[in-house]
């Protein structure tokens, strides 16, 4: 199904226009280019605008705006005049033709007074014209308002639009946004099981009046019911807790797989960073320390080099005293107050023994000797127990000075080491957005912390759910030999199971369905990106796992959806979504605004030729920037675009034109 | 009777030699007297003083002090009985400090580069450790 042409009425600032999209080569591929501003964007809003009465692009300025043409509001004088904004879409396929058109009315006027800026709405019309192309004329369907809203659903279902309809700016975020849950529900909703789905409504209903019957015949099975649906509740809600688990551990996996991405082969700022902060203290720790040492060495260089220096003097005089006491100048090195105390007490304080007749003479005739001994020889003595001290001291000094002078020298190792290292975080620092690095590696932190929470809430969840299951058949198997017991439930008994099985069978066959599209929908995606990406050797598969979620590997085998560019990245998705297309059924062309736009030039040549292959069998329409559309893009696509326009703004009547280039 | 002298005296203008040099932060004036001292000694120069200034008094020498200054009083006059007369030990002292002290600002402001005074002391007290084991 292709768009065949779009009129504008009053729309915004497309005031009496039309995009004629007819395919005019063998590519079905309409171009237009348009600076910011002059309508181009809006020209998506207006089909989005039409399908589903909403319109998802349009910037803060423009949502301010009525959707009316303003000049439109300025014209109208008279109370009485009605206007509206008209969109009207023809869309062609083999052998259908469709004009969908959606109507909008306005007031200017009320109670003689105009309404300012923003005009007056009076409600919106929808009309689908479904013409039958064989019979053109005579079999026309015509649905409205909310039948045709029904019917839009029911063709291009608006949750699946962003797969048809979408801004390249975006793409960054498509795969983020279009995580499993989206992607799960478009594919339940393109594997058209809603019939499958009503069907298990209605019979689960079914059964609950069966179930009832049988409680009237027998109210024991009361009791039984009762659980059931007990246990049938608590079944869903641990499904459905599973659900969300199972989604929030996929985006965590998403979040943490593209924080990896774009961290890679950068530095580890957050480690880094802590590590500096931690040499910075040490250096300082160090840097104290290093201080004291060197106070505690020059003060012991000060104290011991005064003796050190005087060494030759002392030693000079302890040789004199040691001369004086030979020639007995200076007498034996004994205190005379010790002396005069042996005597009182009369025994050796030294080795204990009690002084004899000899001995008191001795030790008298010894404090004579003092006692006569000159001037200098008390001098002297008084000075050389100090100064043999000195001379002890100093054989002692060496170790310990060289003990600290070591220390030192240690201390200065450690401390170019960690400037050495220091420098080295700062270089690898260096360069680097630290921020948003640090950001990159908070955020992988807490989704690695809340992955590691659900995958265990997640274990806990399944083991709930096989209690359950092992409750609700214990309460159903007691249901049944509840029913066996009376002959009048047998009937109702025999349509309970068959009520049962068919829910069973319906329940496998949803499930198969909605994985035979998963997997279709995988295997088409990577059949067309391998068809049309450039560099063919750099990936090795595409699939969507059983979680919903798109995953690329790259040729060594790793997960890469978040490191490829944005030129593959868009490819990507052009493939999933021209998937979604073909084994959905649910035809209809691409629109994508600004679709090239931060790619280089090797990347728009490489997309031009993806545009020129998709081109041949889908229709596209590319709303480009004229920045965004150069020469790398224009020489492919020139040659082979069926139509190219140019959306144009007067500033004068603030209106857009489009013009056939 | 000479009057022994009851302190150890410096040149007037030294005081503020004593003050200004690094090495003595946070001395007191007994251990700068005795470092100037020794330093003299070491170098072999003793200039005396012209005019006398009170720094340490005698009180304040404790017996550890007064063995290195009798010492060096011996050795400078080669003879013990210099110990006879205390002023005598204080004029010889006084003047290995007045000339120690001199080289020491001399050698502390002129150094080349900081530390370097320290360096070269901690040196010249190893080859006296040295010479001592050797003895």
């Amino acid at each position: 199904m292709r768009i065949k042409k779009i009129k504008f009425q009053n729309y915004r600032q497309l005031r009496k226009t039309e995009l004629n999209l007819e395919k005019n080569t063998s590519n079905d591929l309409h171009l237009i280019i348009g600076k910011n501003g002059t309508g181009k964007t809006n020209i998506l809003n207006a089909v989005n605008w039409c399908f589903y009465n909403d319109e998802p692009n349009l910037t803060i300025k423009q949502q301010r705006l009525p959707i009316l043409n303003t000049n439109i509001i300025n014209d109208v004088k008279k109370e009485s005049e009605y206007k509206e904004v008209i969109i009207e879409i023809l869309m062609e396929s083999d052998a259908i033709d469709y004009i969908f058109k959606r109507t909008a009315g306005f007031r200017v006027f009320k109670n003689g007074k105009p309404i300012n800026e923003r005009a007056l709405h009076e409600g919106t019309r929808f009309e689908i014209e479904v013409i039958d192309k064989d019979e053109r004329g005579s079999n026309i369907r015509v649905y409205k308002n909310q039948d045709a809203e029904d019917f839009i659903e029911n063709l291009i279902p608006k949750s699946v639009r962003d797969f048809y309809y979408f801004d390249g700016e975006r793409l960054d975020n498509y795969f983020r946004e279009a995580t499993s849950e989206n992607i799960k529900h478009s594919i339940f909703i393109l594997s058209q099981i809603e019939l499958l789905e009503r069907l298990d409504n209605r019979l689960s209903s079914i059964l609950k009046d069966y179930t009832r019957e049988a409680v009237d015949c027998n109210p024991a099975i009361e009791k039984y019911q009762t659980e059931i649906i007990k246990f049938q509740k608590e079944l869903d809600d641990i499904e459905s807790e599973i659900s969300e688990c199972v989604s929030e551990i996929n985006k965590a996996k998403d979040e943490i797989e593209r924080c990896n991405n774009e961290l890679k082969g950068l530095p580890n700022t957050k480690d880094l960073e802590e590590r500096r902060k931690l040499l910075k203290e040490l250096k300082e720790h160090k840097t104290t320390r290093l201080k004291e040492k060197k106070e505690e060495k020059d003060s012991k260089i000060f104290e011991y080099g005064i003796k050190i220096m005087l060494l030759p003097a002392i030693r000079n005089t302890i040789n004199i005293i040691l001369e004086k006491r030979k020639k007995k100048e200076i007498p034996p090195n004994i205190k005379n107050d010790l002396l005069e105390e042996i005597l009182e007490i009369g025994f050796c304080k030294i080795c204990g023994r009690e002084l004899d007749k000899d001995s008191r003479v001795k030790i008298k005739k010894l404090i004579e000797e003092k006692k006569i001994v000159s001037v200098v020889g008390h001098k002297l003595e008084d000075i050389e127990d100090y100064l043999n001290i000195f001379l002890n001291n100093i054989v002692s000094y060496l170790p310990n000075l060289k003990k600290i002078t070591t220390d030192i020298k240690e201390i200065n190792i450690d401390l170019e080491n960690i400037d050495r290292e220091i420098i080295g975080i700062d270089k690898k620092l260096s360069g680097y957005k630290i921020d948003k690095i640090n950001n990159f590696i908070n955020t992988r932190m807490i989704n690695e912390k809340l992955l590691t929470g659900k995958t265990e809430s997640h274990g806990v969840l399944k083991n709930r759910k096989t209690k359950a299951l092992v409750d609700l058949t214990g309460s159903e198997k007691l249901l049944e030999k509840e029913l066996k017991k009376q002959d009048e439930t047998l009937e109702i008994r025999k349509k309970i199971l068959f009520c049962r099985k068919i829910l069973n069978v319906l329940k496998k066959s949803k499930l198969k369905m909605i994985n035979r599209t998963r997997k279709e929908i995988g295997e088409k995606t990577k059949q067309i990106f391998f068809d049309l990406i450039w560099k063919k050797g750099d990936f090795k598969d595409v699939f969507i796992d059983e979680d919903y979620m798109i995953n690329l590997i790259d040729r060594y085998g790793n997960p890469c959806l978040g490191a490829i560019s944005r030129a593959e990245k868009l490819l990507l998705s052009l493939s999933f979504t021209y998937a979604l297309h073909d084994v959905s059924g649910f035809s209809s062309a691409f629109v994508i605004d600004t679709p090239v736009s931060p790619t280089d030039d090797l990347n728009r040549e490489n997309l031009g030729n993806t545009f020129c292959q998709i081109s041949k069998e889908k229709q596209l329409v590319l709303l480009f920037i004229p920045t965004e559309y150069s020469n790398e893009i224009s020489k492919t696509l020139d040659p082979i675009a069926s139509n190219k326009f140019e959306t144009r703004f007067s500033t004068e009547t603030k209106e857009t034109t489009l013009e056939v280039l | 009777m000479i009057k022994n002298p009851d302190r150890l005296s410096i040149d007037r203008n030294d005081r503020k030699l004593y003050d200004e040099i690094k090495l003595f932060k946070k001395k007191t004036n007994k251990e700068k007297f005795l470092f100037a001292m020794a330093y003299g000694y070491i170098n072999n120069v003793k200039f005396p003083i012209k005019s006398k200034d009170g720094f340490i008094l005698n009180q304040n020498l404790i017996p550890e002090d007064k063995a290195l200054i009798y010492s060096l009083a011996i050795k400078d006059s080669k003879s013990p009985e210099v110990l006879l007369n205390l002023q005598d030990v204080y004029t010889i002292v006084e003047g290995y400090a007045h000339a120690g002290l001199k080289l020491l600002y001399d050698e502390s402001t002129t150094g080349v580069e900081p530390g370097s005074f320290s360096l070269k002391l901690e040196k010249e007290i190893f080859e006296r450790i040295k010479e001592k084991e050797n003895k």
